[in-house]
């Protein structure tokens, strides 16, 4: 009705310019991606070797396809996906496998995590190396013992290459912490949380986290230094019923979210957002953050950094619940999982990139330009001598010797479970529910069971 | 006499103090957002100070070379205007017949698109991904476009019919007379005829499909065919978060609806009347 | 001239059948199925009953109602009072027009990513504003239970711009002799609004107060991108609630949810127009 009281004046030829660039942008996107490929060479997709100025892994990657392509020319070529979520690590990368998994449109290779593969699994889309691996005993037998446990299931199933094994400490501002008078990392909890207390009273944030990855690393280490700790982190955080009943968990739940009420934590804690945890690292403000050895390449050693960080920077393991009872998470963070489950010469191709990708002198060059260890035996001596970040060597080296090791809380635990966490974990710590309700919700929601 | 004059200063005074708060309430945080584009890092995570000190495009730069915006806007353009067109040339062949020839149906053609408009489409979700899934449309560029034309097809209907029903017959019935045939009536005729709305249509239906994150986000897996909000919305989960190049495409994002709407205000303004009482 | 009418509608109706009839009647028939893309099968009413039994699903129809409240309760109000106001031509009206106009053209997500800074309590604004009135503190708008649904409704309270223009564009067809005659009788500017424009703005308010309804039970954009329905579903919507349910592949179960929702709408579009006597003349 009011159409009709209303005069326009006529203004389409701007419109129609518009468009006709429109069109025209329209055709040449469509022409430019078109698939040059050369005929009788096998291509294969990958959704995590794109180019990347920000990101030492995807950087790594792409680099490590070239040479692939370089070495197998007219036989093999790796073609590179633009993805968004190639290694962001978060929900929404999941969610976008999902998707592409859903639709049969998963790429021939890319990087899952341990929770991620336990979710896409079940959508029958992943290929599963175990026979791959058995037909190629010394392949299989390059790799370090346990890094493919954290990529398979019940029933001899891998579903994923690994990428790496890490040692995943705690880093800490050494000023900060000599402020206090801690010469030294703490050597326990105890000592960790006296620490704490003195850097708050000082006016200086304890240690920063960010109600999810962060945050988890914590809980982590608090569970897997507790002797019942480790049986939790690899079994029980699968189940429904362990969580309310080990007594690791609910010492860790409780004694973090005492670190909340008391304080010592950036008042940002609860976003899920890793960056508000590592921003206040990162300027100086808080004397701690757990994350894994590439945040020195990724974060520390940038100029987001401030001045000097770097220098000031220690890597610890995680105190213990005891003197001389530390430990660190190891793990194998992420591996190589398929989309490509037939057994063809796609299918070479694919193994032929991945044995690329896992051979010693690749992962020695990985090594060096992320951080994160080899999955596969190297040399000690050639280990050494190759110039790797020390900060992360060191604690690596350090690991192997350390009372306790465990893998961390996305290794085992259920899909479902980071999401979980996220909605329950800021309504625990800010006391509108007890321990035993926020584990079993925790338990129930993170397995998907409803009620 | 004094009192008489105070009462209209209290009156402006009360009128002005209640626009002045409800434009700062409504565009303030975005503003504060738009200036803090220009901040360094540190500066935006210690959140000292209003304005930028010192400033800095080191964003901007970031948002094209590192978060690679272009390729992010040039799909969503692709999108916004494919999709626009798709809308409006269907909706005038379609609008047309039903506006002006009387059969059987007719009326409850009209109701039942007009009925499309009121549909709160996220309750479709799942039927939309599984459909463009089974036409091999899913994460493609032309699917977007035909989805977008689909879904701003109702609004862009209502809105070219009811012009179409306010405007005289005269020279479509001398066409007729003088023996044009349909479609040259169309073209000829009617087209040029419905400019006005076709303008205020595509201004509007511009903007709706620019601005949308759910159909995009459910749509699309690949970062090629990603629109610029699901992008946007990932700056903030993602592992590496160039914090000062989100906000700066952000406010990039946030820029170009708004300078459609301050240039084409009037079609804007005259679009959402005649979209919202049919 | 039969033949070219229908080539004309064939296009456009072939679209709309395909994008809005056919998924309506995908989703009436798998609302009563376990489908999850593959496996199909029939299971009746289970869907509704697992939705009515479960908290979560009664926190999002809460949550749901509760923006719809902000909607109608601040949104319609405010948007009415602006666009009189601004229907009075006074000076200065086109520029809060556009200012007031502008925050409705930006997307959810980008307000996501503006309101995620704004709230943050470390650097965001507004715990800064709230310390120049004197409230001292650094609240944490998002993540805590008894603030976060606000924190999200503020996202979108002050996006008034549509019913402001609405009204503006109702008002400037109201014949100014009706006030004319008012003002001989006595009345005072405000008992003019009071017992002329009011009355005649029914329709488009009621136009304003559905479209704002079926928005808001459709909301999600910022829920999902600022917290994902948390801290304890506190701002978990409907539509999150489905979307939570599509990727779990749980998609009969979504559907059932997305049927509801659409309920909800038909309800609301009956009884919206029949309080406002929506397509009646105005009296």
């Amino acid at each position: 009705m009011p159409l009709r009281r209303i005069v326009l004046p006529v203004q389409a030829g701007k419109l129609q310019s518009t468009l006709r660039a429109a069109t025209v942008a329209f055709f040449i996107t469509g022409i430019m991606s078109a698939d040059f490929a050369e005929a009788g060479t096998i291509t294969i997709t990958c959704g995590a070797c794109q180019e990347s100025p920000s990101d030492p892994f995807l950087q790594y990657n792409f680099e490590a396809a070239q040479r692939f392509n370089e070495k197998n020319k007219g036989k093999y070529h790796v073609e590179t996906l633009q993805n968004q979520y190639a290694n962001s690590g978060g929900p929404d990368r999941l969610q976008y496998y999902k998707r592409l998994a859903l639709a049969g449109d998963l790429p021939d290779i890319f990087l899952l995590n341990a929770s991620e593969i336990k979710e896409l699994q079940q959508t029958g889309k992943l290929r599963d190396f175990a026979n791959d691996l058995a037909a190629r005993s010394a392949w299989r037998d390059s790799f370090l013992k346990n890094v493919f446990s954290a990529l398979s299931s019940d029933g001899g199933h891998i579903w994923a290459i690994p990428q790496q094994r890490d040692a995943i400490g705690i880093f800490y501002n050494k000023a900060l912490l000599a402020s206090v008078g801690y010469s030294n990392f703490p050597e326990t909890w105890e000592d960790f949380e006296d620490a704490a207390e003195k850097l708050r009273a000082s006016g200086k944030i304890a240690i920063a986290m960010d109600g999810g990855w962060s945050t988890l690393l914590m809980w982590t280490n608090m569970i897997g230094t507790h002797p019942d700790g480790k049986a939790f982190l690899e079994v029980g955080i699968k189940t429904a019923e362990a969580y309310t009943a080990n007594q690791a968990v609910v010492i860790a739940t409780e004694t973090l979210r005492r670190w909340h009420t008391k304080g010592y934590v950036n008042v940002d804690a609860f976003s899920g957002e890793f960056q508000n945890a590592a921003s206040v690292y990162m300027s100086g403000e808080a004397a701690m953050i757990a994350n894994g050895p590439w945040m020195v390449n990724t974060q520390i050693k940038t100029n987001a950094a401030a001045a000097g960080l770097y220098e000031e920077t220690g890597y610890a393991p995680s105190p213990g619940w005891k003197e001389a009872m530390r430990g660190a998470a190891v793990v194998t963070g992420a591996g190589w999982s398929s989309g490509h489950t037939a057994h063809d010469t796609g299918a070479e191709a694919v193994l032929a990139f991945l044995e690329f990708l896992s051979s010693p002198n690749e992962q020695l060059v990985q090594a060096r330009e992320t951080g994160a260890r080899p999955a596969v035996k190297v040399d000690r001596e050639i280990m050494q001598s190759s110039n790797l970040e020390p900060l992360g060597a060191k604690l690596g080296e350090l690991a192997d010797t350390l009372p306790f090791t465990y893998p961390h809380w996305r290794v085992h635990a259920p899909g479902g479970f980071l999401e979980a966490w996220k909605n329950l974990w800021p309504a625990y710590a800010k006391g509108e529910m007890d321990t035993p309700t926020f584990l079993q919700r925790l338990a129930n929601a993170s397995s998907g069971k409803r009620g | 006499m004094r009192k008489a004059n105070r009462r209209p200063f209290c009156s402006a005074l009360a009128i002005y103090s209640t626009l002045a708060l409800t434009s700062m309430a409504a565009l303030g945080p975005t503003l504060w957002v738009m200036l803090s584009s220009f901040k360094t890092t540190p500066q935006i995570f210690s959140g000292s100070g209003l304005l930028p000190a010192p400033v800095t495009g080191q964003g901007y730069i970031d948002a094209f070379t590192q978060i690679r915006l272009h390729e992010y806007l040039l799909n969503t353009f692709i999108y916004a205007t494919g999709g626009t067109i798709g809308a409006l040339s269907l909706a005038v062949l379609t609008a047309y017949p039903l506006a002006r020839y009387k059969f059987r149906g007719r009326n409850q053609l009209v109701a039942i698109i007009s009925l499309a408009l009121a549909l709160p489409v996220v309750g479709l979700a799942v039927p939309e991904f599984f459909i463009m899934r089974a036409l091999g449309l899913f994460d493609t560029k032309i699917g977007m476009v035909i989805f977008f034309s689909a879904q701003l097809f109702p609004l862009s209907f209502v809105i070219l019919r009811s012009f179409l029903l306010s405007l005289p017959t005269d020279l479509e019935e001398a066409a007729l007379i003088d023996g044009a045939g349909y479609f040259r009536i169309v073209f000829h005729i009617v087209i040029p005829l419905c400019r006005p709305a076709l303008a205020t249509a595509a201004v509007v239906a511009f903007v709706i499909i620019w601005n949308d994150f759910f159909f995009a986000n459910l749509l699309t897996a690949s970062q090629e065919n990603q629109s610029v909000q699901v992008a946007l919305a990932g700056f903030k989960s993602q592992f590496r978060f160039n914090v000062t190049g989100a906000l700066a495409g952000a406010t990039i994002v946030m820029l170009v609806p708004i300078a459609v709407f301050l240039g084409l205000q009037r079609h804007v303004i005259a679009g959402l009347t005649a979209g919202s009482s049919k | 001239m039969r033949l070219q009418i229908g080539l004309s509608l064939v296009p456009g109706l072939l679209l709309f059948f395909t994008f809005f009839i056919v998924p309506l009647a995908v989703l009436v028939v798998t609302a009563f199925s376990d489908w999850s893309g593959t496996d199909f099968r029939f299971t009746g009413v289970q869907n509704f009953h697992r939705m009515a039994v479960d908290d979560v699903f009664w926190k999002a129809v809460r949550n749901t109602l509760f923006y719809s409240m902000i909607g109608v309760g601040i949104q319609m109000p405010l948007g009415i009072l602006v666009g009189v106001i601004l229907s009075q031509k006074i000076p200065g009206w086109r520029v809060f027009r556009a200012i007031i106009f502008i925050p409705w053209v930006i997307s959810g997500a980008a307000f996501a990513l503006v309101f995620s800074m704004f709230y943050n309590p470390r650097f965001g604004l507004l715990n800064d504003l709230v310390a120049v009135v004197g409230l001292g503190g650094r609240h944490d708008w998002l993540f805590d239970t008894s603030t976060a649904p606000w924190a999200i409704g503020g996202t979108f309270a002050f996006v008034i711009g549509f019913t402001m223009i609405v009204v503006m564009a109702e008002i400037a067809g109201i014949p100014k002799e009706l006030y004319e005659a008012a003002r001989c009788d006595g009345a005072s500017g405000w008992k003019q609004h009071r017992y002329i424009t009011l009355p005649l703005l029914r329709n488009a308010i009621g136009t304003c107060v559905l479209i704002r309804l079926l928005t808001d039970i459709g909301l999600f954009d910022v829920v999902y991108i600022l917290t994902s329905g948390g801290p304890d579903d506190s701002t978990a919507t409907l539509a999150l609630y489905a979307y939570r349910a599509y990727l779990n592949g749980e998609w009969g179960f979504a559907n059932a949810v997305g049927a509801t929702i659409l309920l909800i709408g038909l309800v609301l579009i009956i009884g919206v127009s029949r309080v406002f006597r929506i397509g009646e003349r105005a009296q």
